[in-house]
């Protein structure tokens, strides 16, 4: 069910300034038929929810299509322009680089790159945090952008990784996990993906799927003698939307502030 | 050659890559094997060579015809290299119970290298994987876990190292790396503290090392005999729970707080 200011609403909030599409139609719908209580003191913090969870879903769409290559993290490369590639195969923002026009890049000159899944997952955060926000903003934010699996996450990108999820919505980055990969091919351990809705997923090397074509993947890149099937972790990725949108009015107020106090801001 | 404090004791051909470096240690080894074969092929069986020399003449060893006059293991793990460096998409690798002792040697001869470059780390990331997963060799972890560290301290990619190093399932790898949360290099405790992020006394008291390290260890021994792989790693979130506290400890420790209780139940919220 969905709360709003501790009550239970049954009817579609008015968002003022705002007309849910049919995806995140469905997101409400599925909020509202659930047995978990999706809460918010606002219609605004849900707004932004749907907002952000759309802009992953497109930005996760706009990979796919940007030709970035799957490569692993020894082969990794990127566009020398915006980035330098390091050692260990991390993407490392270049001095003076406009990190808004950087994370662009990658979804225009998408063959110019190559790298994992997981740093694939974490390049779609991105896109989708410029979508919803100033590029002022997302440059002032994420001025030390570093592009590497899940380990130099940004903490204002306020993700959550959570060992369950009740339900399964558009923008939730999955995990499916490969027990018997071979070992001799590390990078089919698992596939990161995010559900786009309708039962299609976005896992970078594998491409937008259903999960069974994954799992399929996934079972190909087996050790010899596999007893175990690839599967579908019960949790998921979700960004503190709440948090988020707070930050996100703070912002707004402070984008009105003398200078020195808006490059102040700190999300989280 | 005469030998001096760094190389005396060592094989030939090691000597010979210390001093020329690899290429012109491939040029002197592809002379000797134009003028004396049987000399070049007594220099690779000799028992002290280390495999980071076996490596950079693996393709000398195929042109000159030499594979034949190399003793068993040295042979497998002249094939084990060239399999390893570039293992074919789709196609499951098969283990043989022979593949170990030279995998073991490569290993153990191998592991400290640095800077022969990302094919052969690659090979030694695969080498380390067959012998923790497949072959169940728990004596290795140690040169793993060093590899892994190393790795990271050069600015190289260590993913690959740390994960042969966990998918060994022991949770005696635990321990090699809560060593590190007390190193005195700063980046060895970052990888530790990230590495072992699941257990709640590694994301506290990082500015006191070791006390941390104290700390960790007696959560690793208090719950060593209920620790359970997971199979999860750094590909799938940003703090993977590795190993998971199975069942309540045994009873001579009830009188504690259950280890589950203590057990983080994964990561953010």
């Amino acid at each position: 069910m969905i709360a709003i200011g501790g009550s239970r609403i049954d009817a579609l909030p008015d968002f003022p300034g705002f007309e849910p599409d049919a995806l995140q139609r469905g997101i409400l719908d599925t909020m509202r038929k659930s047995a978990e209580t999706y809460a918010y003191e606002t219609a605004g913090e849900l707004a932004f929810e749907l907002r952000l969870r759309k802009a992953l879903v497109e930005s996760a769409r706009a990979l796919a299509r940007s030709g970035m290559a799957f490569e692993v993290f020894r082969d990794a490369r990127a566009n020398p322009e915006y980035w330098e590639v390091t050692g260990e195969g991390g993407f490392r923002l270049k001095p003076g680089a406009r990190p808004s026009e950087a994370v662009r890049d990658i979804f225009r000159s998408g063959r110019l790159y190559g790298t994992e899944c997981a740093t694939a997952m974490v390049i779609v955060y991105y896109r989708a945090m410029l979508d919803v926000m100033p590029d002022e903003q997302f440059d002032q934010l994420f001025g030390g952008i570093y592009l590497f699996d899940w380990e130099r996450l940004d903490s204002n990108l306020m993700l959550g990784d959570h060992r369950r999820i009740a339900d399964e919505l558009p923008g939730d980055a999955r995990y499916f996990v490969n027990p018997d990969v071979d070992p001799l091919h590390p990078e089919w351990q698992g596939e990161n993906a995010f559900y786009l809705g309708g039962g299609q997923y976005y896992g970078h090397g594998i491409g937008v799927a259903g999960a069974e074509r994954i799992l399929r993947a996934l079972n190909g890149g087996r050790r010899e003698g596999a007893t175990r099937e690839a599967y579908l972790l019960p949790g998921g990725k979700r960004q503190d939307y709440r948090r988020l949108a707070a930050a996100g009015s703070r912002a707004a107020i402070l984008a009105t502030a003398p200078a020195g106090i808006a490059s102040g801001m700190q999300i989280g | 050659m005469p030998g001096n404090r760094r190389t005396k004791g060592i094989a030939g051909l090691d000597r010979l890559r210390l001093a020329n470096g690899n290429e012109g240690f491939e040029g002197i080894f592809r002379d000797l094997c134009g003028k004396d074969r049987a000399q070049a092929a007594r220099l690779l069986n000799d028992d002290k060579l280390r495999f980071p020399s076996l490596f950079v003449l693996r393709g000398d060893i195929d042109e000159f015809g030499l594979a034949g006059a190399l003793s068993g293991s040295r042979r497998t793990a002249c094939e084990l290299a060239r399999a390893l460096s570039s293992p074919a998409p789709g196609v499951p690798w098969k283990s043989s119970p022979e593949h170990a002792p030279a995998l073991r040697w490569m290993l153990r001869t191998g592991a400290r290298e640095e800077g022969l470059g990302k094919q052969y780390d690659a090979v030694m990331d695969r080498a380390a994987a067959l012998l923790c997963r497949e072959h169940g060799d728990r004596r290795c972890l140690p040169a793993v876990a060093d590899m892994a560290f190393a790795r990271r301290r050069s600015g190289s990619y260590a993913g690959d190292a740390e994960w042969a190093l966990f998918e060994s399932g022991d949770p005696a790898c635990l321990r090699l790396v809560s060593a590190r949360l007390a190193s005195r290099d700063a980046t060895d405790r970052e990888q530790a503290r990230r590495l072992l992020n699941f257990i709640p006394p590694a994301a506290e008291n990082a500015d006191e090392p070791a006390l941390q390290r104290r700390r960790v260890s007696r959560w690793i021994s208090r719950n060593r005999s209920n620790l359970k792989y997971t199979g999860l790693g750094s590909q799938q979130g940003p703090c993977p729970v590795r190993f998971e506290v199975a069942e309540a400890p045994p009873a001579n420790s009830l009188s504690r707080r259950p280890a589950h209780a203590r057990a983080r139940k994964g990561a953010g919220t």
